[in-house]
């Protein structure tokens, strides 16, 4: 019970920090000049989003949570280990939604007074945003291969293929974007050309190629393993973690891909927000609700 | 089956169908919690009051009535098989 509590307690505070965050501190006036919206309208832009953003907290929340309660329940079991590292990785992703745009907010509000903290900003802000994958994936996709190596089985060869030619689709055309978007007049990570592709592209790829490795191998354990009622509850999960991770890379390509200070519409970027915080929570929902019903099957 | 395997193999091996890994560590509270007993120490007596258990079990795990009627039926199965054995073995026996 008091493990309950405290994951539910850890989302009310950030919740309410960020919230607060939020509305208090104060806007860069670039942000909105390149937006081209008043004050008034970014603040009622932000407390739109509180809504969906509290949805989606709290669905990654309440997935990890279920995720690690499943994981407890298993003891000694031969799965235990894969899925606390599932788990874990899950914790990361969920943690990972909000720490980083908390502490965004706080230097973003450091930056509106201090415009020579503007570049210190950006590199923090895309630093914190590429640990998130890299961490909350390379856990996930360490249970998912310790699952694959329960039951004996690997990645086939058509899997592979369909794997590669996707990854190589995503890789070249991010890569092409974020090296494009570098070369304008003002660079909108400010790093050299270097250090873009050492410390964010090729990160960013590590991290992508694991998530979607990682979603095929849970989708490959829930084919090989046995049992009719096991198998379906495990396929909810397997699916929820596929939307959660596809979700979470789109946010990242457009977040990293695209030129942050063009032009785009901001309607335009509002609306491709919401879908892809609804794409992440119908993910996180589905993990929770195999996770927990995984779990009855640890009880009963 | 294997001739050596005990009751308790059996009831697992038929679970594993439905419960995959999950198998053994739910037969094994099942027998704990309701027959108050070690599982590998369930005997043919047991088998319709831990079907009961099983049947009520499953069916909080999944709303598919078929499943449910399936897996019960495999173990009643079990019953008969042992009945049956039982009479053969007993019509072998030299009189």
């Amino acid at each position: 019970m008091r493990y309950k509590t405290s994951v539910l307690t850890s989302y009310i505070i950030l919740l309410v920090v960020g919230i607060v965050l939020a509305l208090v501190l104060p806007t860069p006036p670039s942000l909105l000049k390149i937006l081209n919206i008043t004050n008034l309208d970014y603040r009622l832009a932000i407390f739109t989003l509180i809504l969906p953003f509290a949805i989606i907290w709290f669905s990654a929340f309440y997935a990890y949570e279920k995720l690690e309660q499943y994981a407890h329940k298993l003891r000694q079991a031969r799965e235990e280990k894969a899925f606390k590292k599932i788990a874990d990785g899950v914790r990361v992703l969920a943690w990972g939604l909000i720490i980083p745009l908390l502490i965004s907010l706080i230097l973003m509000a450091i930056a509106s007074r201090n415009s020579g903290f503007r570049t210190a900003q950006i590199i923090i802000d895309n630093y914190l945003m590429l640990l998130v994958p890299l961490i909350g994936f390379t856990y996930i996709s360490s249970g998912t291969r310790a699952l694959n190596v329960l039951v004996g089985t690997r990645p086939g060869l058509l899997g592979t293929r369909l794997l590669a030619f996707i990854y190589i689709i995503i890789g070249v055309l991010f890569s092409h974007f974020v090296v494009h978007n570098s070369n304008g007049p003002i660079n909108p990570y400010r790093l050299s050309f270097w250090l873009l592709v050492f410390t964010i592209i090729i990160p960013y790829l590590y991290a992508w190629f694991i998530g979607l490795l990682s979603t095929y191998e849970l989708w490959l354990y829930a084919q090989k393993t046995q049992g009719l009622i096991y198998k379906k509850v495990l396929g909810q999960v397997a699916g929820g973690l596929a939307v959660t991770i596809v979700g979470s890379i789109c946010w990242q390509y457009l977040g990293s891909a695209f030129d942050a200070e063009s032009k785009a519409s901001f309607s335009f970027v509002f609306i491709i927000f919401y879908v892809l915080l609804f794409v992440q929570a119908v993910g996180y929902g589905l993990m929770a609700f195999g996770a927990r019903r995984l779990k009855r099957i640890e009880e009963v | 089956m294997n001739e050596q395997s005990t009751l308790y193999d059996k009831v697992v091996r038929i679970t594993n169908v439905y419960l995959g890994p999950a198998a053994e560590r739910f037969i094994g509270r099942q027998v704990r919690n309701h027959l108050h007993k070690e599982p590998e120490a369930i005997s043919e007596n047991d088998l319709s009051s831990l079907i009961d258990w099983i049947r009520v079990a499953v069916s909080l795990l999944t709303e598919d009535s078929e499943i449910v009627e399936e897996y019960t039926e495999q173990l009643e199965l079990l019953t008969h098989v042992n009945k049956r054995r039982r009479i053969n073995d007993s019509d072998r026996e030299p009189t």
